[in-house]
């Protein structure tokens, strides 16, 4: 075998130097070649071969049966880490993003302080929403991909081009059980740009996007204050606001709220790291005069 | 058969002659000294990369950084001989240096990248039976000065077309490579500066180059042991180095 | 929890279909006598029908409040929390082929001497299995977690006061690492004298 198996995710040592793009492999090929190949693959080493990568396969012949019957018998095993507000939008001064911090398996918040937003690169951010090993592995390898671009080309991909990138992967493995729902921004020549990619290949450009259980209760509190001409100080008043209403309604979102704002000018800026969204939600509803507790109007009854 | 002559010998990169030897690698060996100089010198304060840019006519543009590129944030590679084969190199190099990245988040060792660079150098030949990938037919007709700074601090490799890789405190191939050892060696001491290497290397360039020494004829790159990053010396940074010299 | 002459309840007040909270100032413990408390934890839409029958229980003709009156009426004295415990068992299973599906809890005293009671503290599956151990009893979505806490901070014969701490901070506790739990949560203390109904604030995400 020419393919060099080093036990890692590894090993485009082997693949032609020249290809960037990972979408050649499949896209040229008839769909039973595909099949053919996979077969073969399977039957003589156990691995999945595709842009170099070797991921190691159960053994057996039906490898997407095999992830469906695993989902049934040790549902713990294949429940990825799931549940999330995540939203961003453009706005006159780039590009806002803002994120929960809450992973849950089940009912079990495993954390409250992840870190959703992935700092791809100094131009790129991407959020995390779905299999967070699959948001984190993929766009890690973008961010590779971009610096190979970079020291090839003498320049930086642009958002456009590296979204691309991202989203032509998702095109290679799909059906394959990947689970990702991202939004992809970032500052290039021509200032900031926002694009949602998840795992059936989506890619949309666009202004406003909230993505996860939380993301339509976000969308409520965005829709509703939006404007393009926002300062910053608004921008990331509202997405505060927005990810502290969907941790309220939403079980499986919470934690802290993180905000980044992506500029006009080639880079990125954390803008708050950790703001505790209970502490925001007593604070908004003090505002308005009320308790936090909910209770409002209500009879106080105990029994 | 006819035995006995080279010439029978030296068609093939996989047949070993008589006496030990692949003549093909030999000859890629002497295509390096057809190649401009470039020269490398290790210091404790970082190390130093310089080049020779050969304007064959006075109507050609002088490239940027053909002959010194970055591999990656904390190494440089200098070249001498086909830059066409260099290129495949380096690229291979950036590949396997971003890989590691994303493997282990952290900087690829210079070592590692440099025997990166030699797997592949030494990989040619007629491929075998079955593979998709077809490997170069002949040996790489190239040199590089690998530079940069790890976790062992400042280091200088050099590589040939065997495959061979050798670490260094002070390096220089191509044309003038021999004549510019003879020079550096007078000079080089272990606790020199990096300024004074950098004057070095400017003055041996000066000293090997058949043409007069210009700030478009001659580049320099470092990396220094502080900051770890590659830094690529502007015009006037070496017009500046150029009008001290001797 | 079970303390020395107390027993109390504590439990969180959101009410949600799935992931999305519905209020967030939900009844869910109910005086059932003076000496006996119960509350009831169930998930989604079942909590409302629960709600429904459990007010029942308390307020109206339902088939609880029958039995405690019928009982009333029979031996002419209130039914002690440990009878009442029984009696819930056996109701439950009366549903045995169309369960509700809740996990009930009861917390009650009775009185076994002169300034002398015994803690009653008990829980139940959906069809009515009882289990008790005399210190404390866990029920709903967040159980596991509170195992846990639970087994750390208590000790036997809490006076009323510590026993309000450590089954507050047991909670509090729990309600961090249950996504479906939280939204604020009340603690209900029960001497033979009074009933005590404290608010604790609560993280809201």
């Amino acid at each position: 075998m020419d393919n060099e198996n080093f036990g890692l995710a590894k090993s485009f040592s082997s693949a032609p130097v020249l290809s960037i793009s990972p979408h050649t492999n499949f896209s040229q090929k008839e769909q039973t070649d595909i099949e053919h190949e996979l077969n073969e693959q399977v039957g003589t080493t156990g691995e999945y071969v595709s842009e170099g990568f070797c991921f190691k396969l159960a053994p057996g012949q039906d490898q997407i049966g095999f992830m469906r019957s695993l989902k049934e018998k040790a549902p713990k095993l294949t429940d990825f880490a799931k549940g999330t507000t995540t939203l961003a939008f453009e706005f006159q001064e780039g590009v806002l993003v803002a994120v929960d911090a809450r992973a849950t398996m089940g009912a079990f918040i495993s954390s409250n302080n992840v870190r959703k937003v992935i700092e791809i690169n100094d131009f790129l951010l991407g959020t995390m929403a779905g299999g967070a090993a699959d948001c984190m592995f993929w766009e890690k390898y973008v961010a590779m991909q971009c610096r190979v671009y970079e020291l090839r080309n003498g320049e930086k991909p642009s958002v456009a081009m590296a979204s691309m990138m991202l989203a032509s992967i998702m095109r290679q493995y799909r059906g394959q059980g990947l689970s990702m729902g991202t939004m992809f921004t970032g500052s290039d020549k021509t200032g900031a740009s926002l694009y949602y990619i998840d795992n059936d290949a989506t890619r949309v450009k666009g202004r406003l996007f909230a993505v996860g259980s939380g993301g339509t209760f976000a969308y409520g509190v965005l829709d509703t204050n939006y404007r393009y001409d926002m300062s910053l100080d608004e921008a990331v008043n509202l997405g505060i606001r927005a990810i502290t209403s969907a941790t309220f309604k939403d079980s499986a979102s919470g934690g802290v709220v993180r905000i980044y704002h992506v500029t006009n000018h080639g880079k990125w800026n954390l803008i708050h790291d950790a703001i505790d969204v209970s502490e925001l939600h007593y604070q908004f509803e003090q505002n308005k005069g009320h308790t936090g507790r909910g209770n409002e109007g209500k009879p106080n009854k105990y029994l | 058969m006819w035995m006995g002559s080279k010439e029978h010998y030296d068609r093939g990169v996989n047949t070993f002659s008589p006496e030990g030897r692949i003549y093909q690698i030999e000859y890629a060996i002497e295509a390096i000294k057809f190649g401009s100089t470039a020269i490398g010198i290790r210091t404790n304060e970082g190390v130093v990369l310089g080049v020779e840019k050969k304007l064959p006519s006075k109507l050609m543009e002088p490239a940027k950084s053909e002959k010194l590129v970055e591999i990656d944030r904390h190494c440089g590679c200098a070249m001498s001989g086909i830059v066409g084969d260099a290129r495949i190199l380096v690229d291979h190099a950036r590949v396997e240096a971003q890989n590691h990245r994303f493997n282990y988040a952290e900087a690829m060792s210079i070592e590692q990248i440099t025997e990166a660079v030699s797997d592949l150098a030494i990989n040619f030949g007629e491929g075998y039976e079955g593979t998709k990938r077809k490997p170069m037919a002949r040996p790489y007709g190239v040199a590089l000065l690998i530079a940069g700074v790890d976790d062992n601090g400042p280091q200088l490799y050099q590589t040939d077309p065997s495959g061979t890789f050798l670490q260094w405190q002070a390096r220089a191939i191509g044309s003038g490579g021999d004549t510019a050892m003879t020079y550096i060696k007078e000079s080089y001491h272990s606790n020199m500066t990096l300024a004074e290497a950098e004057k070095l290397v400017m003055q041996t360039l000066k000293s090997v180059m058949e043409e007069k020494i210009q700030s478009d004829n001659v580049e320099i790159s470092i990396v220094r042991t502080d900051t770890k990053r590659l830094e690529t010396r502007t015009q006037e940074y070496v017009n500046n180095i150029i009008s001290t010299l001797a | 929890m079970s303390g020395h002459n107390c027993v109390a309840i504590a439990t969180d007040t959101r009410l949600s279909t799935q992931l999305m909270t519905i209020d967030t100032s939900f009844q869910r413990v109910f005086k059932v006598t003076d000496s006996c408390l119960m509350g009831v934890s169930g998930l989604g839409t079942d909590v409302q029908t629960l709600q429904l029958t459990l007010r029942s229980f308390y307020f109206s003709n339902s088939l609880m409040k029958f039995k405690l009156n019928l009982y009333r009426l029979k031996e002419g004295r209130d039914m002690k929390a440990d009878v009442f415990s029984k009696l819930v068992a056996t109701s439950l299973y009366e549903h045995r082929f169309g369960p509700y599906f809740v996990s009930p809890v009861i917390a009650g005293l009775d009185k076994v001497g002169e300034n002398e009671y015994s803690p009653v503290i008990c829980t139940y599956d959906s069809i009515g299995y009882r289990e008790h151990n005399g210190q404390f009893e866990v029920a709903g979505t967040g159980a596991e977690l509170l195992y846990g806490v639970c087994e750390t901070f208590y000790k036997p014969n809490l006076e009323p006061e510590q026993l309000f701490e450590v089954i507050s901070n047991s909670l509090l506790s729990a309600l961090d690492r249950d996504s479906l739990s939280g939204w604020g949560a009340k603690v209900y203390l029960l001497t033979p004298t009074e009933l005590t109904v404290r608010s604790l604030k609560t993280r809201q995400d």
